[in-house]
């Protein structure tokens, strides 16, 4: 039996993998939906099919863990998001939020773990105002729900206050944190702003 | 020395397993020619063929080893891609609510269908009357095309008598290869000269492959005598707004 | 195989295989019938240049299986072989009538 093969030259043989291994991982990234390489491309993503422009950073909240709260304004639209590992890849968990004329307060839907003087972790839930007044030096929130009464001063990041609420742990040393602390419709609050000389300018309630 | 001493002498210094193994049997079949034609015995044909340290180390300085262990490399990531692209699948069709539309190619058939992704697909019952226009405009905005195809007035019967119903087409073109636009989720709203029409909820379908994506909408019971439906895309100072004239009829 | 010997091979190589092509084997018979047994060289000496003159492409290898089961490795010319070769050739011809020259004139 004669067997006639012409000799690919090496280097091509090499380019012709290296192609193939090419497509095959396109093909592999088509059929698992495109994710996004990063949680700052998957977030950027987003915000690109709501045909958002390039946002501006407002806050970056640093977590015990290492894990990133971003708060992302783009025009009259706030999107608050932080990462969470999927299978393979990280994906941005994200919250949309449409602003109106003055301060908007909104609450990051998900606790935040910040660590305390001892480097412990604390569970809090963050609120967030966007837009204060512009002569604002200081901001109060007071907070009103099934977990207690709550009054926290406001921790200015560029042109955003947040706001560190800590719920009470129970008898148990476990803290409960329900849904009503994340509805903004049905959040009973009030939130006061003052100037630097301490007069006060506005106050919003809810 | 033996002929297999002779070979190991003469191929020892190519360090790539495949090249020396390659070598060695062009000068195992050159050895066996030379026999062939001369009758020589084995020791006379190997001394004509000269010292093996001497050859070894010329084809040594020509047969380098990294080209090969490159191609190796490439080897192993061509399997490995394949090896990981059948796991691919096999986790796909693992997941709940799988279909076959998950297959390769499958999603670039479903686009291709004539029908897919328009007004046609959403069109349930058969229409009292019907009333195509000509395709509007194109609105670019944040790395997308979105154009305007064509749109149809159907007058349909329904619980309250017959009703005006706008279908609208609209093709999109992205700039990147990746999740389609959320069309629906992003307008928000409608209006036209005969007022301000509620977003609600309609039927609508979408399909999309590669940069490409095709949907449309069914706006029930519109004002029939609407001249144009503006679309706003997005919120705030960042709306753009699509304009579709009704008043033009498709060319037949 | 010092390199100007090697030299010289590879330009009676390419010459021979500008003919047709050829395996390893025929390619010593040819050279010994041609030179009329002047160029008798050690048989496996041949290779590295055949090689050598491949990974340059100045030729280019198929594999054959014949009947009795060897592979034979069949080399043919290339473009730049034949461009390689006709420069090597201009250059000889040069050094071998300035030799003549000077011979003929002593």
């Amino acid at each position: 039996m004669r067997k006639n093969r012409m000799l690919w030259p090496r280097r091509a043989k090499i380019v012709r993998n290296l192609l193939l291994s090419a497509l095959l991982g396109f093909l592999m990234w088509d059929a698992w939906g495109w994710p996004a390489f990063s949680f700052r491309a998957d977030l950027r993503r987003t915000e690109r099919r709501m045909l958002l422009p390039e946002p501006e950073l407002a806050a970056e909240i640093e977590t015990a863990g290492g894990v990133p709260y971003r708060i992302e304004l783009a025009g009259d639209v706030a999107v608050t998001a932080y990462p969470s590992r999927g299978t393979f890849f990280t994906i941005a968990n994200h919250s949309v939020h449409r602003l109106e004329e003055g301060p908007n307060l909104l609450c990051l839907p998900r606790p935040v773990e910040l660590p305390d003087e001892e480097g412990q972790p604390l569970t809090c839930v963050c609120y967030a105002v966007l837009r204060p007044p512009k002569a604002a030096a200081r901001a109060v929130l007071a907070l009103h729900n099934d977990g207690g009464d709550f009054r926290e001063e406001g921790v200015r990041e560029g042109d955003v206050y947040l706001f560190y609420v800590r719920p009470e742990p129970d008898e148990n040393g476990r803290v409960r944190i329900s849904s009503s602390w994340f509805l903004m419709k049905e959040l009973n609050y009030e939130l006061d702003f003052f100037d630097k000389d301490g007069d006060s300018i506005c106050r919003i309630s809810g | 020395m033996d002929k297999i001493e002779w070979l190991d002498a003469a191929t020892a210094k190519i360090r790539f397993r495949p090249d020396r193994k390659a070598v060695r049997r062009e000068l195992e079949a050159h050895l066996e020619d030379l026999r062939e034609a001369s009758g020589l015995g084995e020791a006379a044909a190997l001394g004509a063929l000269g010292d093996p340290g001497e050859i070894a180390e010329e084809l040594g300085r020509i047969h380098r080893p990294w080209m090969g262990y490159l191609w190796r490399a490439s080897q192993l990531a061509l399997i490995g891609a394949a090896a990981m692209y059948c796991l691919v699948l096999a986790l796909l069709a693992a997941r709940p609510g799988y279909s076959y539309r998950a297959l390769p190619g499958m999603d670039l058939y479903n686009f291709l269908r004539e029908d897919a992704g328009t007004a046609e697909s959403l069109c349930g019952q058969p229409a009292i009357e019907e009333r195509e226009l000509s395709a509007g405009t194109v609105l670019k905005t944040g790395g997308y095309t979105i154009r305007n195809g064509r749109s149809v007035y159907r007058l349909v019967s329904g619980q309250d008598g017959p009703q005006w119903h706008l279908y609208i087409d609209l093709n999109v073109t992205m700039s990147r290869w990746e999740e389609p636009l959320d069309c629906w989720r992003i307008i928000s709203g409608f209006r036209t000269d005969a007022g301000r029409v509620e977003k609600g909820d309609c039927s609508r379908v979408s399909v999309d492959w590669g940069f490409w994506q095709k949907c449309a909408f069914e706006l029930s019971d519109f004002p029939e005598d609407a001249e144009w439906v503006e679309l706003d895309f997005g919120y705030g100072e960042l709306k753009r707004t699509l304009h579709i004239d009704l008043t033009k009829e498709a060319e037949v | 195989m010092p390199k100007k010997e090697s030299g010289s091979v590879s330009l009676l190589v390419l010459a021979l295989l500008r003919g047709r092509e050829m395996y390893g084997y025929q390619i010593i018979e040819e050279l010994d019938r041609r030179s009329e047994h002047v160029f008798q060289m050690k048989e496996g000496t041949l290779y590295p240049v055949l090689h050598a003159l491949e990974k340059e492409r100045l030729v280019s290898a198929r594999e054959e299986e014949t009947a009795k089961g060897r592979t034979r490795r069949y080399y043919a010319v290339t473009e730049k072989g034949l461009r390689a070769l006709e420069e090597k050739e201009k250059e000889w011809l040069t050094f071998s009538r300035a030799v003549t020259a000077i011979l003929a004139g002593a």
